[in-house]
């Protein structure tokens, strides 16, 4: 079974107790993934939250016209796949190996239990994902300032 | 007098409605044997105890049960057959599937695709080995199937020679003897047709045998494909208490027989092959047979390699030129047993499974007297399976209060004398 630490490294589950971490750890899987290996593709329907264990990965998405363009680089700690498990819609990006990578995962089922079961569990893990979204929408918005700059130049 | 016929009467009434009524029932109970089945009843039981507010009617509830799923597995494990093989299968063949899931490849692709390999492996060494031994085993057979009729023939020879010897009727004392012998070779070569009509009405079973053939294959895909899900499906319903210590017994477990199947297939398939070359090499008949006996007889642990050289002996002394081909056989086998006991197993670490060697030939006599071959080959794995739970169990007794407990203290607690 996945070790405890190995759980507790991840962003998601910095606040959970160690009986909380045992239940993620009966409902994850974990597996390796080959360098340049596509773990997600853009616009197939999400069916898993990965977290990453070891190694990075990177979020890619097709933009017409330009071509693949990388939008995130993710390490170790880091999670993804958690939205097309929340909206149900189909993977908004790519996400690819960045060399060999140990990503640990919750299938949709695993994920919707694990939320229906318990609910200390359910809020500090949507509340970990919030703030993670919550970062991105901050990162975002400076990039669009800075778009939005650069335009008035 | 009108009183006592009617109470006669009744009577009579009564023990005729008595008796219609057993019919009636008796009937009844014979038409519905069919659903009272000993599953039925069971379930009946355990309802009624478990309603019951008695504390031995829940006991009675829980042995009852127990004893309608014996009852009910006694009745259909020869149709799990052919599950428990896949299942076998699936275990065997799930860390090449995993392997390559780790590089990309969906898992039922990987599953198929496998599958489809080992079938046509083991349809090409059927097809490679199978008629030759087959030849082997029907000419081993009529060797000795020719037998009876020859000790017949000594025998009505000798007593010719006796007559002529004796220039009279045998003696009514060697008569019987000679007739008694006659009569036992007789007996041997019946029964030996009898082995062969059996072998044939058996064939007649080979249906039930396709069937299972093409279930196991279907059964042992969905088994390989789903073999992540199926692990997570099972280790979300242990209770959360016990899941730690199941799944961490089940990856020991898991290494132990991995390491041991692995090791011990390698092992066996090299010795079996050097000795099928190196006896048709030397010149001995059914090499192949003898080569395949080896590497099977190699599971047993110092003496494997002298108990599968036994019928090569044997095979030896009964053909020409006894003493040049059997110490040629005798170093072979000798060889054989070095190169798998000082190069070949020290490099295959996983077949010591950490069973004493003494217990590892125990557990296989056992196993092949109450399973046959299916025992004896699962022998060691079992066994090993089962020494790890006994550590377990022994090291949870000895963390354990009742281990721990320090003896009563006598001016503390005892009784007063």
């Amino acid at each position: 079974m996945i070790a405890r630490e190995e759980l507790r490294k991840n962003r998601l589950f910095g606040e959970f107790s160690d009986a909380e971490l045992d239940m993620v750890r009966v409902a994850a899987d974990e597996g390796t993934y080959e360098d340049g290996r596509l773990i997600i593709a853009e616009g197939s329907p999400g069916e898993r939250l990965y977290l990453i264990a070891s190694g990075k990965c990177s979020v890619t998405t097709e933009i017409s016209g330009a071509g693949t363009e990388e939008i995130r680089l993710l390490d170790e700690g880091d999670f993804f796949g958690e939205m097309s498990l929340i909206e149900s819609a189909p993977v908004s990006a790519s996400v690819y190996a960045r060399g060999r990578c140990r990503l640990l995962w919750l299938e949709r089922k695993a994920f919707d239990r694990l939320i229906a079961e318990d609910m200390p569990v359910a809020n500090k893990l949507l509340r970990a994902i919030v703030l993670a979204f919550c970062e991105r929408v901050r990162v975002t918005a400076a990039k669009i300032e800075g778009y939005y700059k650069m335009g008035k130049l | 007098m009108a009183k006592f016929t009617g109470k006669y009467d009744e009577i009579f009434r009564g023990v005729l409605l008595l008796v219609l009524l057993a019919l009636l029932v008796w009937q009844y109970l014979a038409a519905v044997t069919n659903v009272l089945t000993p599953l039925f009843l069971a379930l009946l039981v355990v309802v009624v105890a478990f309603g019951m507010r008695v504390p031995w009617a829940r006991g009675l509830g829980y042995f009852v049960a127990g004893l309608a799923v014996v009852w009910f597995f006694s009745i259909i494990w020869k149709l799990l057959f052919p599950f428990v093989a896949a299942f076998v299968i699936a275990y065997l063949l799930s860390p090449i599937v995993g392997r390559l899931a780790d590089r990309g490849v969906p898992r039922g692709l990987a599953a198929f695709v496998l599958i489809l390999a080992a079938l046509m492996a083991v349809a090409a060494v059927l097809l490679a080995v199978v008629p030759p031994i087959i030849g082997q085993i029907s000419k081993l057979v009529a060797t000795f199937g020719y037998l009876p009729g020859r000790l017949e023939d000594g025998f009505a020879r000798a007593s010719e020679w006796l007559v002529e010897l004796e220039e009279y009727e045998p003696s009514p004392y060697v008569k019987p003897l000679i007739d008694d012998l006659i009569g036992h070779a007789q007996g041997l070569f019946e029964a030996l047709l009898k082995r062969a009509l059996e072998f044939v009405t058996s064939l007649s079973k080979l249906a039930t045998h396709i069937i299972n053939i093409i279930i196991t294959p279907i059964f042992t895909f969905y088994l390989l494909r789903d073999m992540p899900k199926i692990k997570r499906w099972v280790r979300e319903r242990i209770p959360r208490r016990f899941v730690e210590d199941a799944v961490e017994t089940y990856a020991e477990i898991d290494r132990v027989l991995a390491g041991f199947i692995r090791g011990q297939f390698i092992v066996s398939a090299a010795e079996a092959s050097f000795v099928a070359v190196g006896l048709t090499i030397i010149g001995v008949e059914y090499a192949l047979l003898l080569g395949i006996f080896a590497g099977i007889a190699n599971m047993v642990p110092y003496v494997g390699t002298y108990i599968g050289a036994l019928p090569a002996v044997i095979v030896i002394l009964m053909g020409p030129d006894v003493m040049t081909r059997l110490l040629w056989a005798l170093l072979l086998y000798v060889v054989v047993n070095i190169f798998d006991g000082h190069i070949l197993a020290p490099r295959v670490v996983g077949r010591r499974v950490g069973l004493h060697p003494v217990v590892a030939m125990i557990a296989m006599l056992v196993g092949a007297r109450f399973f046959g071959v299916i025992g004896f080959l699962a022998a060691v794995p079992v066994t090993a399976t089962l020494k790890i739970l006994a550590k377990k169990l022994e090291r949870r007794y000895l963390e354990g209060p009742f281990f721990k407990q320090p003896p009563a203290s006598r001016d503390a607690g005892g009784p007063p004398e």
